[in-house]
């Protein structure tokens, strides 16, 4: 009897290995290598909508600089180049004219007219439509978008604005699009619509798991030699390495710093790190007690160790921050040489335990106190950086209960105006010296900036940066409102972040920076299986 | 009667946890910190009057109340509102991700049916036995196993190093390449919830193999195949019962499995909605959960009432007698 039942088992269990068996064989795995004018990426997130005014987050600007242009875009090293404007000029930043290219059709082949960028910024500038770009084109700054004949658009400006440039430009807010399609659709950017562009690449497929794009035959500048690119979203890193190993991606948009090893033992592949322009850093909010006494604060800046930060925390993938803005912020008009020697003028409280005790001897909390120092999820680094600063805050007498909490929470807690200590972390795109500045050090008000500092002088410095005729002249700005900024102990920069990414066997990239991603960035590929 | 009466309590029930759920559910979500504008920017500076522009078009300035009973006069009506991260309405989004979640559990379930009746019956039937102790530390082991880190292992066996099935994603939407791609991840899910099966097939089969009526059927020589039917037959009211939560369980899994194996379904759209504080696909999302999790435990309940042998003669009996 018990003979009988282990045979049936032993059938039954038979039966289901070749069900699986079969159908493992059936799926026809897709890991044998296509072409060499197809790129495979798994990409580190998934995408809900191909329209970035609607959904703008940092991928999806990766699919937009290939589908959409703007007037301008960037180049690799970070310098606004034209696109669907041939050439513009402005008078004092304030009138923008920009003689529109001849001859560019979108993807349906219809030509594209200086109306559809005019609709395109109309659209890029209503809230409703565009809530992801609508900030790159203030209500009360723009007086006027017209288009004189079919081939030039003006667009009027209230007050001067220098770093105008970069809302039109396909790493900001401008993202050119043909009316009759959007009419035609109900949801632009949906996987049942998709989109309408002028870029080299037109997607053809989009779905929960995965986008195709193929090369768009109407495009205006040179053909790519990638004629497909298939965009998988692989979102949990392991898988991502596994997919990566097993030869089913190509590349990857990120590499984690911190387990880049396993990534680079494969064979034939390499992992290219970059800064990538990422400010990390404390803000020091002077309207809450004990913070509004500036020694408290100096004796804060004083015991942030940010070297021990980045060898230990970070292993070495970063770098110690010494202003907001990181130098390759300057690209635009200085190499990182130049930038890092001017943003060395910048004010800065260096590590020192005996200065930070002192200054907390000179403050009205000589005995130190207690805090807390909130830190989003999804971010363990900047988590075992709170805890390297409470422990040597600690040894001043200054005790810091580390939090994690979630990053909607954080989100909502940023410059409320009860943190006395908190974190900043700013991922900028476009390569505006004061992308990052333009908010951090607008002192006009409280509330204004996270840290609801409020400073005439820094104010002004602000005022002139944003309306100043050129970068090299906002640079001057920025650094001199930054350093007044850090005197005041209000930010306290910690390190400047980097990113790596992958490129599998026969799969090389030449010169990945922090700008490469948002310029047309499957021409730096090249692949030999 | 009896059956339609009992039919309609359970829809009632249906209806009042539903709309319970609705409610939680959308406190839970007024409650928990963070704005759906601000989360759309980022660190981003942004403009309070953009902000309060948002705020407006989805209505969240309004009293608590006033919210909800907007969203649910809207539901009544078959509106449940769009994303507000991709302005989809989301009855219209939804399908793709339901249909991976729905493929997924009802492949796991079978699975789970086919591996936790099987062991449970073996280790009854060898109760005491070292293969009983082997199954007993196999569901064990599923039990405390956290399901990401069973759906790597499998993806680096069976995916990576014997390269069987593909590692990432949900296929090209056919029959055949849609189980190649489920495969593992119904299996991680399986091998996570199935424990509970097997131990309750394994001790409601205890009770019945000492049963008379058992030990009867072997004396007359009655092929051991029919006898195990006959007491899986009478052990299945508590094995059904199983089923309604191990089909909760096996939702509730999801989430954390379609992330490893990059599937598109319910789980992974939830847990970003909630990031996202997407309250429209939320409310949607858990409505739809409720709505499959309260079926399927109405069926089997339906079920259990029907095979179980004894509660239909006696009600047979009892409505004889009434007539």
């Amino acid at each position: 009897m018990k003979n009988k039942i282990t045979k049936r088992i032993i059938v039954l269990a038979l039966a289901f290995i070749m069900v699986f068996a079969l159908s493992a064989c059936g799926g026809g795995s897709s890991s044998s290598a296509p072409a060499n004018d197809e790129l495979r990426i798994g990409l580190s997130g998934a995408l809900s909508s191909l329209d970035n005014g609607q959904e703008a987050g940092i991928l999806n600007y990766y699919v937009t600089a290939i589908t959409q242009d703007g007037l301008v875009g960037l180049s690799n090293d970070g310098k606004v180049v034209p696109t669907l404007a041939e050439s513009w000029e402005d008078e004092d930043a304030k009138v923008w004219t920009f003689k529109i290219r001849e001859g560019v059709k979108f993807y349906d082949g219809r030509e594209l007219v200086a109306d559809d960028i005019v609709y395109s910024i109309e659209r890029s500038m209503d809230e409703n439509v565009s809530p992801g770009s609508v900030m790159y084109f203030p209500k009360d700054n723009v007086k006027s978008v017209e288009a004189p004949d079919d081939y030039t658009v003006v667009i009027t400006l209230n007050e001067p604005q220098a770093g105008f440039i970069q809302a039109v430009s396909n790493s900001g807010g401008l993202f050119v699009v043909n009316k009759d399609f959007i009419d035609s659709v109900t949801t632009n950017g949906s996987p049942k619509d998709l989109i309408t562009g002028t870029g080299p690449y037109k997607p053809v497929e989009f779905t929960e798991s995965y986008l195709v794009l193929e090369a768009n035959e109407n495009y205006w500048g040179e053909q790519p030699e990638i004629k497909k690119i298939r965009i998988d979203f692989i979102e949990d890193d392991n898988t991502r390495l596994l997919a990566f190993k097993d030869g089913s991606i190509d590349f990857t948009d990120k590499v984690p710093v911190d387990s880049s090893e396993q990534w680079t033992a494969i064979d034939g592949a390499s992992v290219e790190g970059y800064p990538n322009r990422e400010y990390n850093g404390l803000t020091i909010d002077p309207t809450v007690a004990p913070f509004d006494d500036i020694n408290v604060r100096k004796a804060v800046a004083y015991a942030v160790d940010k070297q021990s930060i980045v060898d230990g925390v970070l292993k070495g993938h970063g770098e110690v921050a010494t202003a907001i803005p990181a130098p390759q912020q300057f690209a635009a008009v200085l190499d990182t040489e130049a930038a890092t020697a001017k943003l060395a003028e910048v004010f800065n409280y260096e590590f020192s335990i005996e200065k930070a005790k002192e200054a907390l001897a000179a403050s009205g909390s000589a005995d130190g106190f207690d805090t807390t120092l909130t830190y989003p999820n999804s971010y363990a680094s900047i988590g075992k950086a709170s805890l390297a600063i409470a422990e040597t805050l600690k040894e001043i007498g200054i005790n810091v209960e580390v939090k994690e909490i979630p990053l909607e929470q954080w989100l909502n807690e940023v410059g409320n105006g009860e943190q006395g200590i908190g974190w900043m972390i700013y991922g900028a795109t476009t390569s505006e010296p004061a992308e990052i500045t333009t908010w951090l050090l607008d002192t006009s008000a409280v509330g204004a900036n996270p840290a609801n500092w409020v400073n005439e002088e820094v104010a002004a410095l602000e005022q002139s940066a944003l309306k100043a005729t050129d970068y090299t002249e906002q640079i001057e700005f920025v650094v001199e409102g930054d350093s007044i900024a850090q005197e005041n102990a209000i930010y306290q920069p910690v390190y400047w972040g980097e990113a790596a990414v992958g490129f599998n066997k026969g799969v090389s990239g030449t010169d990945f920076n922090s700008y490469t991603l948002f310029t047309n960035w499957p021409s730096q590929f090249k692949i030999e299986r | 009667m009896a059956a339609a009466k009992f039919i309609a309590k359970r829809l009632a029930e249906f209806v009042v946890s539903i709309a319970v759920l609705s409610f939680v559910v959308f406190s839970l979500l007024f409650l928990s910190p963070g704005d759906p504008a601000r989360v759309l920017v980022g660190t981003k500076s942004v403009n309070p009057d953009l902000l309060a522009s948002i705020r407006a078009e989805y209505h969240l300035d309004d009293p608590f109340f006033s919210q909800y009973f907007r969203w649910l006069g809207n539901a009544l009506h078959g509106d449940f509102g769009q994303s507000i991260k991709t302005e989809v309405p989301v009855t219209e989004m939804i399908g793709p991700y339901l249909k991976i979640t729905v493929e997924l559990v009802l492949f796991s379930l079978i699975l789970a049916l086919i591996i936790g009746l099987l062991l449970g019956v073996i280790a009854a039937k060898r109760r005491g036995t070292k293969l009983d102790g082997a199954i007993n530390a196999f569901a064990l082991l599923g039990t405390s196993a956290p399901s990401f880190a069973v759906g790597l292992l499998l993806l680096y066996v069976f995916a990576y190093l014997l390269g069987w099935f593909p590692i990432y994603g949900s296929g090209d939407g056919g029959f055949l390449d849609t189980i190649n791609h489920l495969t593992l991840p119904a299996i991680s899910l399986t091998f996570v919830v199935c424990a509970m099966l097997i131990q309750i097939t394994r001790s409601s089969m205890l009770g019945q193999i000492d049963k008379d009526y058992a030990i009867f059927m072997q004396a007359r020589g009655v092929k051991p195949l029919r006898i195990t039917t006959a007491q899986l037959r009478n052990a299945s009211g508590p094995i059904l019962t199983s089923i309604g939560l191990l089909l909760a369980n096996l939702f509730g899994a999801t989430i954390l499995i379609e992330t490893t194996f990059a599937l598109p379904g319910l789980g992974n759209l939830l847990a970003s909605s909630v990031t996202m504080k997407d309250v429209p696909v939320v409310q949607f999302v858990t409505m739809v959960l409720a709505v499959m999790i309260c079926l399927s435990s109405a069926v089997v309940d339906i079920a259990v009432y029907f095979a179980d042998p004894q509660s239909r003669s006696f009600k047979r009996l009892k409505l004889g007698a009434e007539s």
